[in-house]
């Protein structure tokens, strides 16, 4: 059974590159990909879950495709996720005050499919020797809630991510 | 100067033909490049990074005189089909006059 959690990172990577940034799953398998322009590294940082209700029991919900009525068990989780922008040193502030402007439009619109967007933040640039790049790091905190639907005997299917209460 | 000549003779006979980028001019030269190994017995030669895995390799450049090389910006060198960045870039002098440049380089990505 899955946690809901398996592809957490990739659909936040995927919902920003739609909206036109320049993203990536951090700590890829291949090569580093030259590039001109900035890049955002995508990681899960941190994630707790707890309770959402007694015994993790959320309510009960009717589902038209069998027309019998389930119960939802779930828990609330808030995730950080890591958005560090990556740019050249020669010229790079200006690539990661752009790449910064288009995460902020971004989460303006909304975010990934079941993760509510609380909060947005980045420090300032400096000078990552390793990486040998200009760096921001950017973080952004999210809430969802996990949740499995009861089958009439009490097993669980799968659990899934859905979003938590959108401000 | 002699040795200059000497050098330039010695460059054109042992060195690699590489390909400098400089302000949007690129400049074909012979030079000594070799891969510099001290220090680096501990450190991997493919590294992981958030952005990717990069070659950690370094290389010492030893040059013409008459062409100066520049750390960062533009400028490069490529050779052997892949380019460098220069990290650091110094010109050797014997007494007044510019004996050869030397630098190190490390792998574009």
């Amino acid at each position: 059974m899955a946690t809901g959690m398996d592809r957490i990172r990739d659909r936040m990577t995927e919902y920003l590159a739609d909206c036109g940034v320049n993203a990536i799953s951090a700590w890829p398998r291949g090569d580093r990909q030259a590039t001109t322009e900035a890049v955002v590294s995508v990681s899960l940082r941190a994630c707790q879950a707890g309770p959402a209700g007694y015994q993790d029991y959320l309510g009960e919900r009717f589902c038209e495709e069998t027309g019998q009525w389930e119960e939802v068990y779930g828990r609330k989780a808030k995730m950080i996720f890591g958005l560090d922008i990556y740019a050249l040193s020669d010229g790079g502030e200006e690539a990661i005050e752009t790449a910064f402007d288009r995460l902020a439009e971004a989460f303006a619109k909304g975010g990934p499919e079941g993760m509510a967007v609380e909060e947005l933040s980045c420090g300032e640039t400096d000078y990552d020797k390793s990486g040998r790049r200009l760096k921001r790091a950017v973080k952004v905190m999210c809430s969802a809630y996990l949740y499995a639907v009861a089958k009439p005997g009490g097993a669980f299917y799968d659990f899934e991510i859905k979003g938590g209460v959108k401000g | 100067m002699r040795e200059a000549q000497t050098l330039a003779r010695l460059l054109r006979r042992f060195g690699q033909v590489v390909s400098l980028r400089s302000g949007g001019a690129v400049y074909e030269v012979h030079a000594v490049l070799q891969p510099i190994p001290e220090g680096r017995r501990t450190q991997e030669q493919r590294l992981a990074t958030p952005l990717g895995v990069r070659g950690e390799d370094r290389y010492l450049y030893f040059g013409p005189a008459d062409i100066s090389l520049v750390a960062g910006g533009d400028r490069g060198v490529r050779w052997h089909g892949q380019n460098y960045v220069i990290q650091m870039a110094h010109p050797i002098y014997m007494g007044q006059k510019v004996l050869y440049w030397q630098a190190v380089l490390a792998p574009e990505d």
